[in-house]
């Protein structure tokens, strides 16, 4: 007799768990973020809802008709987006899910009952949930709504790719969108960081740390002062020619490290391939560090008799040893990779805790004359975050965004690549001049 | 089956104040058959209880997908001229009462202390808060909130309603309305000084409904009838509404909407320099705003206090002389909120080229927009079918049938729908109570 075979399932439960109990992870095991090789040069865009709260009248046609699709009646207070109006400022807003890239609705349920599809739709599957309303809480929009009349909860799926409210406001204050990303700001900022490689790097040797033609000279600020330093004196045209950066980064910020620097190029395409990052411990999180090897380099210069520093730094180094006409020199050349590693664990690590030509630079830009604003009237907050996600040296605070506080943005450490700008799909994000006055929401930086 | 069944909860419900007790009830669907709605479903309603009583109704289409189904009537008899008035009150009011589970409410008695109801699922609860009188509007709201947590929708009374004054005025949250008739009188007669709509069930829907809800607006717009959007273009339709908008110039924020309103008439204002912190006020009564800013430049503040008062800001216009320094404008303000103070009655409330008795028949608010018999005509069917007055004035391209079509699909059925309904206009538009000899005995 044939002996009776065991039924497949989707996931096999091993016999010893199915005496110890079942957990969670064997009925609903995490499923890994699937992310594409094409997702590390160009990440996707998926369509979200944008709301513009300057068109909203509040007359509750989205409520309306999304109700229509989650209880098949007209019942706006069961609706899967929200119309809230401030009666005294006469404002409206428009709750409704953001599809965050990271969601912390799904990080909340407890019973796994959300998932985001590939398609970038966060939905919940009633299969699951147990309607405790923990995802409610956890977002901080509070887009998931418990429903009244029935005590479940409603979370908008976009109307699985065509969304009603979209269709139906009759202010046009819905629109389903990939966002208003610039996008050439980006292009503009790879086009300059790759020709800026190109020049410093592959066509003219060592023309960062100094370089002279005819009678313009120019040289690293840090460079510089690490040669005052060691030599004793003074030299004004070295000083000089020093000037021109500091002079860039009191007119448009620390540009240079956003735009120019030919290792800031290098981090950059090393983070396109890095799959997930660790992190530093908080411990090594100092952003005053690099301010203290500054001052070292400069110290040790003046003891050593020679510029120190300049023998280890990254920027030379990649501009010395990686020339087309430069003999590989193997101690140098491995500086360069040994940093760039760092990308690994943070995004520009090297700027943001260790670089002394970025401490010249954030020293030169409390002098700037622009700066950089988020939290305008704009701008959604809560759940967008998503100039906090894409700031490359992490100074925008994601947890004052999402208590609804503008971020005060350091800029000694922006490196003003202007990511937050491209990206912000409110046009909240904005560069002025550091005497324009704050509107209100906006944070004074 | 009436026709109606499947726009109506087929509930309604009847509170006497007196002994703080309430029930629902069947609607009765011959009387709905006849009467329609809203308006005339309420002077019937009216007329099978005592005189006294207020009765807050919905219309067909309240609620709906129709443009503008936003509206509540509220239909007594005036204590002032005693005529039978219908009060029109929109924003979220009237799809409020209808999600709640029922059409209409009848009110009748007198509470021994102040008292709130509170309407939701189908039921209706009655709050007693001895400390609500005297209370600003907004004051009053936040108390409410801690009584009641929750309601999406309220008619209040404020503190003018309280000290008696003629000039009262019931408002929709702090918003104020077109109350000018003695609605709120009505209202502190009873000891009620608020009604919560708490709505968060729902109504079936006809499958295209939304599909000709977008085909109407498109049309609407096509026509150039929702080209100006906000208080001011509105404002400016009327006689001496230039004027008046002039007074508004840089005080202006965004642009609000009733309930399903394709065509926003309402504005935030914020009186001094404008701001986006700036609290202000929500700018619905056109012809309120008219008769202030005629009398004074500080009219933003003034109508701010008539709406923390509940006190009618067209009274206040009235009363006013004209460049009176904003203290002692003021001061006129307080004194039109107690009991005793007088407008000559002969102007109050009128609009020109209105008949007054007609205008007062609907609140002595609504917007005069359309001009000689097109007014009492497109308000009345209004009224009766659920939609909001100023819309129906302002979308002048909308057809009776155009709203009808909501009721039904069917051709031959629309054509019997428009003679009933012409026939109601013309009974609501005498004031006349149908049927008084069961008065007193309640369905």
């Amino acid at each position: 007799m044939e002996a009776s075979k065991k039924p497949e399932t989707r996931y096999p439960i091993p016999d010893t768990q199915l005496q110890s109990g079942l957990r969670l992870e064997d009925l609903r095991p995490r499923v890994p973020e699937k992310r594409k090789f094409s997702d590390w040069f160009m990440p996707r865009r998926n369509k979200y809802i944008l709301f513009d709260p300057a068109k909203c009248t509040g007359c509750g046609t989205c409520e309306m008709i999304c109700s229509t699709r989650n209880v098949t009646k007209v019942a706006p207070a069961q609706a899967s987006v929200k119309v809230l109006t401030d009666e005294k400022l006469g404002k409206n807003f428009a709750v409704l899910c953001q599809h965050c890239r990271r969601p912390l609705c799904l990080e909340a349920c407890p019973t796994r009952a959300i998932e985001k599809g590939d398609d970038g739709i966060v939905r919940i599957n009633d299969l699951f949930c147990t309607d405790c309303g923990m995802c409610t809480m956890a977002c901080p929009e509070a887009a998931p709504i418990r429903d009244p009349a029935n005590q479940v909860v409603h979370k908008c799926d976009l109307c699985e790719g065509d969304p009603l409210c979209v269709k139906h406001c009759p202010e046009n204050a819905l629109t389903y969108t990939r966002g208003k990303a610039l996008r050439w700001i980006k292009a503009a900022r790879w086009s300059v960081q790759a020709l800026s490689f190109l020049f410093l790097v592959i066509l003219v040797v060592g023309t960062f740390c100094y370089f002279k033609a005819g009678t313009v000279e120019l040289s690293c600020p840090t460079g510089t002062l690490q040669n005052i330093a060691s030599s004793g004196t003074l030299i004004l045209v070295g000083a000089s020619s020093a000037l021109a950066l500091l002079i860039l980064t009191v007119l448009f910020g620390r540009v240079f490290c956003g735009w120019v620097c030919p290792f800031g190029f290098v981090l950059d395409l090393v983070d396109k391939i890095t799959p997930k990052r660790l992190g530093w411990p908080d411990f090594l999180k100092s952003r005053m560090a690099k301010y203290g090897i500054l001052g070292g380099a400069v110290g040790s210069s003046a003891v050593l008799g020679y510029q120190a520093f300049c023998t280890v730094c990254p920027i030379g180094t990649l501009c010395r040893s990686y020339g087309v006409q430069s003999v590989m020199q193997s101690a140098e050349l491995a500086i360069v990779p040994a940093l760039a590693a760092t990308e690994l664990v943070e995004r520009r690590s090297w700027c943001r805790y260790l670089c002394p030509v970025g401490a010249t630079l954030g020293i030169a830009s409390l002098l700037r004359l622009l700066k950089i604003v988020i939290g305008a009237r704009k701008c959604k907050k809560f759940s967008c975050i998503q100039c906090a996600e894409v700031c490359p040296v992490g100074i925008i605070d994601a947890g004052e965004l999402r208590e609804g506080v503008s971020p005060k943005i350091p800029m000694t450490e922006c490196i003003m690549c202007l990511r937050c700008v491209d990206r912000c799909p409110y046009s909240a994000a904005k560069v002025r001049f550091r005497w324009q006055k704050a509107t209100p929401g906006e944070a004074n930086t | 089956m009436s026709l109606y069944r499947p726009f109506y909860n087929g509930r309604y419900g009847v509170v006497d104040l007196t002994s703080l007790s309430a029930y629902t009830a069947d609607l009765p669907w011959d009387a709905c058959q006849d009467h329609i709605g809203g308006a005339a479903m309420n002077a019937w309603l009216l007329s099978q209880y005592e005189s006294d009583s207020l009765i807050l109704g919905t219309g067909p289409l309240t609620g709906s997908f129709a443009p503008a189904s936003a509206l509540l009537v509220g239909t007594f008899r005036s204590p002032r001229h005693d005529h039978l008035c219908h009060v029109p009150f929109m924003l979220r009011s009237g799809p409020e009462l209808k999600f709640s589970g029922l059409d209409y409410l009848v009110i009748r008695g007198a509470a021994k202390e102040p008292c709130a109801l509170s309407v939701g699922r189908g039921q209706i609860r009655a709050l007693t808060v001895p400390e609500l009188p005297g209370k600003p509007v907004p004051e009053l709201l936040q108390l409410l909130r801690r009584s009641a947590p929750g309601f999406r929708a309220s008619i209040v009374t404020g503190p003018a309603a309280d000290n008696s004054s003629p000039f009262a005025s019931a408002s929709i949250g702090s918003h104020g309305s077109f109350d000018k008739v003695g609605l709120a009188a009505r209202m502190a007669a009873k000891n009620l000084k608020a009604v919560l709509f708490n709505g968060i069930e729902g109504l079936p829907f006809r499958e295209d409904h939304p599909a000709l809800s977008k085909a109407t607006e498109k049309m609407l717009r096509d026509s150039g009838a929702l080209a100006a959007e906000g208080f001011v273009p509105v404002l400016k339709k009327l006689a001496d509404g230039s004027e008046a908008a002039g007074a508004l110039r840089g005080k202006l924020g965004r642009n609000r909407a009733c309930y399903h309103c394709p065509c926003p008439c309402m504005t935030y204002a914020a009186p001094g320099k404008p701001g986006p912190e700036k609290e202000g006020v929500l700018l619905m009564d056109h012809a309120g705003w008219a008769a202030l800013s005629r009398k004074s430049e500080d009219a933003l503040p003034l109508l701010k206090r008539c709406l923390e008062l509940g006190l009618d800001p067209c009274a206040v216009g009235n009363v006013l002389r004209e460049d009176r320094p904003l203290r002692e404008a003021m001061n006129a303000v307080e004194a039109l909120a107690q009991a005793g103070a007088s407008v000559d009655e002969e102007d109050y409330p009128s609009a020109p080229g209105i008949e007054s008795r007609t205008y007062r028949l609907f609140g002595g608010g609504v917007t005069p927009l359309a001009s000689g018999s097109a007014w009492p005509d497109r308000v009345a069917a209004a009224m009766l079918l659920g939609i909001c007055p100023v819309f129906m004035q302002i979308a002048g391209r909308l057809d009776r049938s155009d709203l009808l079509r909501f009721l039904s699909s069917d051709a031959e059925e629309i054509k019997s729908l428009t003679v009933r309904l012409d026939g109601q206009i013309e009974m609501v538009l005498e004031g006349k109570i149908p049927e008084e000899e069961g008065r007193g005995t309640g369905v």
